[in-house]
């Protein structure tokens, strides 16, 4: 029957992802409404998107990709070998920030539609090689399809402070800017950024290892220094100071910038409100991750967090050689095994994102910025993509 | 008397009107469930007998049934639920009917009913079926279609129901 194609692409919102986007081929109309991100909007509001853990594990000669189906959580027996060493960096709003190394930089993909775009570093690039962990992704999907890749360094000189490089997926010019933070550090041991960054309210967030947390609004542009969160000087620390990715952890949950504090005898967890400008504590319950031995026997950490969730992985392969993935319940305050990770696998810890599914476009290569790279290498990232990409989209969608 | 019927609440009846001729009488807190009929009670055209020139006789039936599963008090959720479970298992036909009815009469929850009942009927369906139910023409050429497909050839793998029921 004739029916108005308002209610035709209201029905298509409400179809699983991978249908809704093969519906793009009904007629043009269709397919610029499908691509539209407000669409994606409405579809993402409609049903239960799965969302991804994936982790990397090595053995001698290669590297290899798992994932973990969370929300609910499963286990999943998808495992890939990629033809060249990548690592993902962030994952936000359906795109994944890669890292291909030196011969070409950052890679901003979508596993979705296989769009991938090249970036290379900014320079100086010796102050980004090691410090890859400290980029990230700030996608603005679905309100727009723009993104930024924001990266943090230090400033030399006595003044000191950060610095922030950025790259806009809008910038005509297709190069890296360059923004300032001129702060004294030089009274501070706290200058080590080592947890990953976090993207919430506009801004990518890093967390220094006093416990403040530095902020860069990729909108306005402006970094900041958030206040330290007050309880973190009620508790006793595990190593007499917070240590980032050992104790202490950057997230989001409902939307928030969250905090994730382990203690000797207690997990804190505090959510940051920027009306107010201040960390409020939202759960505390005994530390089960860790005795405060100095053996790091029991080690753990959270590892993703969103909604009622929050994933803490227990690495005890010390005394047991298993790993185990916790799952934290707030609303029930407890917390169960929710999976156990293969014993084998040299897991490559600190770095697990979530990943959901998205239409998020990937901007092309600006002129400007074209990444030079061998055809050799070529043939290989775009190998390694694709491989990627079947591995994402595999029972996924 | 005049004490009694003050603690009785005054029940307001309306008059519908499909598309066929036929009349539908209707407690006026049942029908105002429709944003459409709610704003011309307000307006205060409802003395009369109301129009619904779009909503044939079948359709209205349906969509009369479906307010009072849902604005009736004594109905639980589960009598809800079943009532809602039934009804979406009309033909794809009838529920394309009601689904434009309730867009018309601007009800809210039977719309999403009914798209969410009509995208689990399509979902497994070619592209060329979902075209046919819904008579859209392609405007693409075939070279245009497959590097649609191209872009994103996950979204097309799989086995699909040519069928159009």
């Amino acid at each position: 029957m004739e029916l108005n194609d308002d209610l035709v692409v209201e029905i298509i919102s409400y179809l699983p992802l991978k249908l809704a986007v093969r519906c793009k081929v009904l007629n043009k109309n269709f397919n610029s409404w499908i691509s539209d991100p407000k669409f994606s909007q409405t579809l993402l509001q409609h049903q239960n998107i799965s969302t991804l853990l994936l982790y990397s594990s090595s053995d001698r000669s290669s590297q290899h990709f798992h994932k973990i189906f969370i929300n609910p959580i499963v286990t999943t027996e998808y495992k890939t070998t990629l033809p060249v060493n990548v690592d993902v960096v962030a994952s936000s709003k359906g795109l994944l920030l890669l890292n291909f190394g030196e011969v070409v930089g950052f890679c901003v993909f979508n596993p979705l539609t296989g769009a991938h775009q090249l970036i290379p570093y900014p320079k100086p690039t010796k102050d980004y090689r090691t410090r890859i962990g400290n980029a990230c992704l700030a996608v603005d999907y679905p309100t727009s399809d723009q993104y930024k890749l924001v990266t943090i360094g230090q400033l030399g000189g006595k003044e000191g402070g950060y610095k922030f490089q950025v790259f806009s997926s809008e910038g005509s010019d297709g190069m890296w800017h360059k923004f300032q933070l001129r702060m004294d550090l030089s009274n501070t041991f706290s200058n080590f950024l080592s947890c990953n960054p976090v993207y919430v309210n506009d801004s990518v967030h890093w967390l220094r290892n006093d416990g403040r947390v530095v902020a860069f609004n990729t909108k306005r542009e402006e970094a900041t220094v958030l206040d330290l969160p007050e309880f973190i000087n009620h508790h006793d620390p595990i190593h007499g100071t917070i240590k980032p990715r050992f104790d202490t952890w950057l997230g989001i949950a409902q939307g928030l910038l969250t905090l994730i504090c382990l203690f000797k005898k207690s997990t804190v967890i505090a959510s940051y409100d920027y009306v107010t400008n201040n960390w409020r504590v939202t759960h505390t319950s005994a530390n089960f991750i860790k005795g405060v031995s100095r053996f790091r026997h029991n080690f753990g950490f959270p590892i993703w967090i969103d909604n009622k969730q929050v994933l803490f992985l227990l690495d005890r392969r010390h005394v047991k050689e298993v790993r185990h993935l916790y799952e934290y319940d707030s609303e029930m305050n407890r917390y169960k095994i929710a999976a156990v990770l293969d014993k084998d696998d040299r897991v490559t810890l600190y770095r697990l994102p979530a990943f959901s599914p998205t239409l998020a476009s990937v901007h092309k290569t600006l002129s400007a910025v074209t990444v030079t790279v061998d055809l050799k290498h070529l043939s290989a990232i775009t190998a390694t993509l694709d491989e990627l990409k079947r591995f994402i989209t595999e029972g996924t969608c | 008397m005049a004490e009694a019927s003050s603690s009785i609440t005054e029940k307001f009846f309306l008059t519908l009107k499909s598309s066929d001729g036929d009349e539908f009488v209707l407690e006026e807190s049942i029908a105002i469930q429709s944003i459409t009929i709610k704003n011309m009670v307000e307006d205060g055209c409802s003395s009369s007998v109301i129009p619904l020139s779009k909503v044939d006789t079948e359709t209205l039936i349906k969509v009369i049934e479906y307010m009072k599963m849902h604005s009736s008090t004594s109905s639980n959720e589960e009598e809800i639920e079943n009532f809602d479970k039934k009804f979406v298992s009309n033909s794809i036909n009838t529920i394309l009917n009601i689904l434009e009815a309730a867009n018309f009469l601007d009800i809210n929850n039977l719309l999403e009913l009914c798209a969410e009942a009509v995208a689990n009927r399509i979902k497994n369906k070619t592209p060329e079926a979902v075209r046919k139910i819904f008579n859209i023409t392609s405007d693409f050429t075939p070279e245009e279609e497959a590097e649609i497909r191209n872009e994103t050839p996950w979204a097309f793998e799989g086995n699909l129901d040519h069928s159009l029921d």
